[in-house]
Order: structure tokens, then C-alpha cells, then sequence
């Protein structure tokens, strides 16, 4: 049997995730703690992965990777970059409202405590408030490893469907279903929801106090 | 320390005149009166419209309204500030907590266990804040605020969630501290009793500006406005009329009696605002010869209310031959044993003496 989706998808969910992770949290703190014009706007532009259709998402990546797009030079299409990018903007929102919410739980009179005690704006926020944001941060990562280990439809579009190049796990359960493979989709099937679950039980023991 | 600036606040403005040496000052005013914004436009957390912030000769704040030419950050001023709700870090033990602000670790570890042993916290290094009871709190914000050397120490109403004997051991050991460091130190109440204890001098916040500052002393004995007298619990707050006047004291007509009160600077005829704090209000003992000092401004009357407040009495006296239309005309604070002594009780016909020294007008009414 080959496992190449699995290989694959762990691969692309974990770049992703890295991705993510960055990106995700530096707008969280932006959103938390500066004020600018627009700054209303500029967040739900942020989570409108979460609502658009996925294949809306990889139409949009279509048209910026495609060979006349300003990203077409990359010549990532049909790579399992494209799939790292389609995953990575999915799963954005929720990191970055995961870390804002996480962010935002913290008392900012610690801050400023620290502020006092000598410490520079940066410096209060990395001793304090971050480590006592860690544990809301973390689950943002890990649901967002999870969504970008079931990510299907943008990836289909932006990736295609290649056998041990781009066919991630989603992908393979696709197309066993289609050519009647039931044994295949199973397998595959029984691997997404054990990880599924393993994340999901994660992230919440983590949002427990 | 020097503080004048002002500051818009939404619909409500802070007006700010201080003056401090290396003393105990009291921001005293009811709540919602402005007196953390205080605290923080002088920490830099908040950054004052306009005026200027001097601490030892260093400007931290200077602005003439247009334009900010100083405004020192928050964490270069050395300004230590112990907030109501303590603001520990979670995450980090006793020890790393104090720590947390200090400059020299070498020095820091002997500073450490000076804390530690000062505040009373000695054998909860490795506790967390969640571990603690409310006053080792409390004493953890302030080591810590101290281990980074403030030159000034801002508190904001730091006994407000202690009850009373861990309040007054507090109070004691600040004091103690206060004294050793020799900095200024600026703390907020909203508790009379603890702005007596506290401060060596005081001032009045209503309304965003400072009523009146001065020495503790004479805050309490003088005030300058009604408000203020209010807030001090001058209690009985009279209007009068000036008869006369000369090197003796000032005479002031009240309800058909005559009152006389220490010389002051007031105009014959003119209407005036007086007060008389309860603890001045003497009861005259019908035994003995009235003493130098409080045989002026006799009134005979009866105890018509009393309210046991532990050491003291207040008693709620009604003055015979006026009427004022309220239940009672002025309230007297005894203490226990003199109450005991004269066998007070409701009902009960008394003489009471004005003290002449602690009549006081009221300049600003």
C-alpha cells in the first residue's frame, strides 16, 4: 500500500503550521495592541478564509501562482508548495484569532507593572504576557495543524491530485472513493479521524485551566 | 517630586498642583475623583495634556500643550508603582517575581533576602501569587516595586482588600520603610483612617483637581472648602454670620446664639460657612468647674441617638433653645470610657462646649 499521502500530508501541514504560526501570531499582536485606521476592516479580511469556500481560496491562489500572476515566477503550481500555501492561508484565521483571543485574556496591568519595573514595552510584553498567553497560542498551532492536514479543496485546485508528488491524505480518500477503492478510503479515513481526535483532545486540555 | 499638569479624561479633567520632599503624601478623595489617573500621568502610563513632571531636578514630563518636549518612558523613570489589585505575575514564584525588576543580579540576591525578611515574606520564596493570602500579597507588590530602586514609590489604595490587622501591621511596615529609603512616596485611599495613618501630608482630590494639599495637621483642621471639610469628616458644617470681631477671635451669630472662634480674616457682617469636627464637640462635666478653653460656646441640650463605633461613641446632640428643623445639631464623637464615666445615654440632658480653638471657618465655602 502506499503511504505517501501520509508522508505528504504531515510534510505540508507541518510547513504549513510553521507558517502559520508565524504570521498568525504576529497579527495577533498587531490586532491587540496597535491602533490604526481601518484596523476593523483589516480583521475581517484576515478571517475571511474561515467563511469563504475553499475553492474560492484556490481560485484566488490560481490567479496570483498562474503563469501570468505576480506570483507565477515561483512556478509553484501543481507543487506541494502550492498545497503548503493553500493550507497556510486556510488555516490563518484561526491561529490569528486563537492568539488575539489568547492575547487579549491577559490582565494588561501586568504589563505595565513590568513596565515600571524598569522593562521596555517589547520586553514586558515577551516576559509576560506572552508566556501567559502560551498555552491559548499552542492550541491556535495545533488547530491549525489540523486544518491544514484536512485542507481539500484549495489544495485540489492550486496542487492537483499527483500521485506521491501532491495527493495528500484528503486527496487519496477522493479518489479511492471514486475508482470504488472502499479499503483504501477507510484506511485513510481511520487515520484523519485518529489524528483528528488526538489534536482536538490536545487543544483541549490545554484550554483547560 | 513636582507635578503640575492637567489632563482631559472623556467628560471630566484632571487638574494637578503638587509639591513633595521625601515625605508620605495622601491623594484623599472619593471614589471615581481622579486620583489614579493621577498616579499614572506621573508613572508615565498615562501621558498628561500639558504641565511638567520633576523628580530630583530631572524633568520626566515637559509639554506646553502644543507640543511634548520631554516625556520620559515608563520604564526609564524609576518610578515604582503598586497597583490596587497587586498585578503579581502569575506565572513566576515569590522570589522571581521581586526579582523580576532588578538591575544587578549579584546585588539583587543580598537585596533579596533584606526584602524578604523586611516584608515578612521569608520561607515563601517558592510560592506562587495564586498560593499567597491578600496582605502577602500586597507585600510582594511592594518588594518588588522596591527591589528596582524606585526614587519614588506610587501606591494605589493598598489596603483596601486587607482587613484591619493586617491593614494596620502594613501600615507600620511601610512607614518603617518609608522612613529607611528616605523617598517620596505617594499613596491613595479613599479611607480617612488610613490617609491619618499614612500621610504626612495631605491632599484633597475632588472631582479631578486637588481641593487643598497641606500638612496632615492642618488639611484636617482647616479646611479650605465645604467639599473638603466633607470629605475630612468635619461632620458639623454650619452657616453663620460674622457680629464681630477683634484680637480675642472672631464672634459669629448662629441661630440666635453667639459662637467664638479663633481670629480669622473675615469681614464683619459677612455671611461664613463653619465646622466643628465631633472629637471637638466637648461635653461639659456638670461636677466640676468648666476648664480654660472650652467654657465659650455653651449649649444645653439632650442626647437624642448614639451609635457605638467600638473605642468611640458618636452622639447625636439636639440643642435646646434652637430650632434648625433637623433631628439633631451636631454629632460627638466620645471616646469609650469617658461615654462610660459620665453615664451617657439617650435621652440624657447634657452641656457641650464648641472648643473656641477648633471652631473653624471655612475660607472658600
Amino acid at each position: 500500500m502506499d503511504l505517501s499521502p501520509l508522508f505528504l500530508s504531515l510534510k505540508v501541514a507541518f510547513v504549513a503550521t510553521i507558517l502559520t504560526a508565524i504570521t498568525g501570531l504576529g497579527f495577533a499582536i498587531l490586532m491587540a495592541r496597535v491602533r490604526f485606521p481601518g484596523k476593523s476592516l483589516v480583521e475581517a479580511f484576515l478571517t475571511l478564509p474561515l467563511a469563504l469556500p475553499p475553492s474560492s481560496v484556490g481560485y484566488y491562489l490560481l490567479v496570483i501562482m498562474g503563469k501570468k500572476g505576480p506570483l507565477g515566477w515561483l512556478g509553484w503550481l501543481f507543487t506541494w508548495k502550492a498545497a503548503v500555501l493553500a493550507s497556510w492561508i486556510v488555516a490563518l484565521p484561526l491561529m490569528f484569532r486563537t492568539a488575539k483571543a489568547a492575547l487579549e485574556s491577559v490582565d494588561i496591568s501586568l504589563e505595565m507593572v513590568a513596565r515600571t519595573l524598569g522593562k521596555p514595552p517589547w520586553r514586558a510584553f515577551v516576559d509576560v504576557t506572552l508566556p501567559l498567553a502560551s498555552r491559548g497560542i499552542l492550541a491556535g498551532i495545533i488547530l491549525s495543524f489540523a486544518r491544514a492536514l484536512g485542507e481539500f479543496g484549495a489544495t485540489l485546485m492550486v496542487a492537483g491530485n499527483i500521485p506521491g508528488k501532491t495527493r495528500t491524505i484528503p486527496l487519496a480518500i477522493y479518489t479511492a472513493t471514486q475508482v470504488n477503492r472502499m479499503d483504501i478510503a477507510s484506511f485513510w479515513v481511520i487515520v484523519t479521524a485518529a489524528l483528528a481526535y488526538t489534536f482536538i483532545l490536545a487543544v483541549n486540555k490545554l484550554q483547560e485551566k | 517630586m513636582v507635578a503640575h499638569f492637567s489632563k482631559k479624561l472623556g467628560n471630566f479633567s484632571l487638574n494637578v498642583n503638587l509639591e513633595l520632599g521625601k515625605e508620605v503624601l495622601v491623594l484623599f478623595g472619593p471614589s471615581g475623583s481622579g486620583k489614579t489617573s493621577i498616579l499614572r500621568c506621573i508613572s508615565g502610563l498615562l501621558t498628561p495634556d500639558q504641565g511638567l513632571i520633576e523628580l530630583n531636578g530631572q524633568v520626566l514630563f515637559s509639554s506646553d500643550g502644543k507640543k511634548v518636549k520631554t516625556n520620559v518612558p515608563v520604564h526609564l523613570r524609576q518610578i515604582g508603582f503598586v497597583f490596587q489589585d497587586y498585578a503579581l505575575f502569575p506565572h513566576m514564584t515569590v522570589a522571581q517575581n521581586i526579582l523580576y525588576g532588578c538591575k544587578d543580579r549579584k546585588k539583587g540576591n543580598k537585596l533579596l533576602s533584606n526584602l524578604l525578611e523586611k516584608m515578612r515574606l521569608k520561607g515563601l520564596e517558592d510560592y506562587y501569587p495564586h498560593q499567597l493570602s491578600g496582605g502577602q500579597k500586597q507585600r510582594v507588590a511592594i518588594a518588588r516595586a522596591l527591589m528596582a530602586e524606585p526614587k519614588l514609590l506610587l501606591l494605589d489604595e493598598p489596603f483596601s482588600a486587607l482587613d484591619r490587622p493586617v491593614r494596620r501591621k502594613l501600615q507600620s511596615d511601610l512607614l518603617r520603610l518609608q522612613e529607611e529609603l528616605a523617598i517620596p512616596m505617594v499613596l491613595v485611599t479613599h479611607d480617612l483612617e488610613d490617609a491619618f495613618a499614612m500621610g504626612h501630608k495631605l491632599a484633597i482630590v475632588n472631582d479631578g483637581r486637588i481641593e487643598q494639599v497641606g500638612d496632615k495637621e492642618d488639611v484636617f483642621r482647616h479646611p479650605r472648602t465645604r467639599a473638603v471639610a466633607r470629605f475630612i469628616g468635619a461632620r458639623n458644617i454650619m452657616e453663620g454670620k460674622v457680629i464681630g470681631k477683634d484680637e480675642r477671635g472672631v464672634r459669629i451669630e448662629w441661630m440666635g446664639l453667639v459662637f467664638e472662634a479663633p481670629p480669622q480674616k473675615v469681614a464683619i457682617g459677612s455671611e461664613v460657612v463653619f465646622c466643628i469636627r465631633p472629637e471637638d464637640v466637648m461635653i461639659v462635666r456638670p461636677d466640676r468647674p468648666v476648664r480654660e478653653g472650652i467654657k465659650e460656646n455653651l449649649l444645653s441640650g439632650v442626647i437624642v441617638r448614639e451609635i457605638h463605633r467600638g473605642a468611640h461613641y458618636s452622639l447625636f446632640f439636639k440643642a435646646n433653645s434652637v430650632e434648625t428643623g433637623k433631628d439633631y445639631d451636631f454629632e460627638i464623637s466620645i471616646p469609650l470610657h469617658a461615654y462610660l464615666r459620665l453615664g451617657l445615654k439617650v435621652g440624657k440632658e447634657v452641656m457641650v462646649s464648641l472648643k473656641k480653638s477648633a471652631l473653624h471657618i471655612i475660607p472658600e465655602p
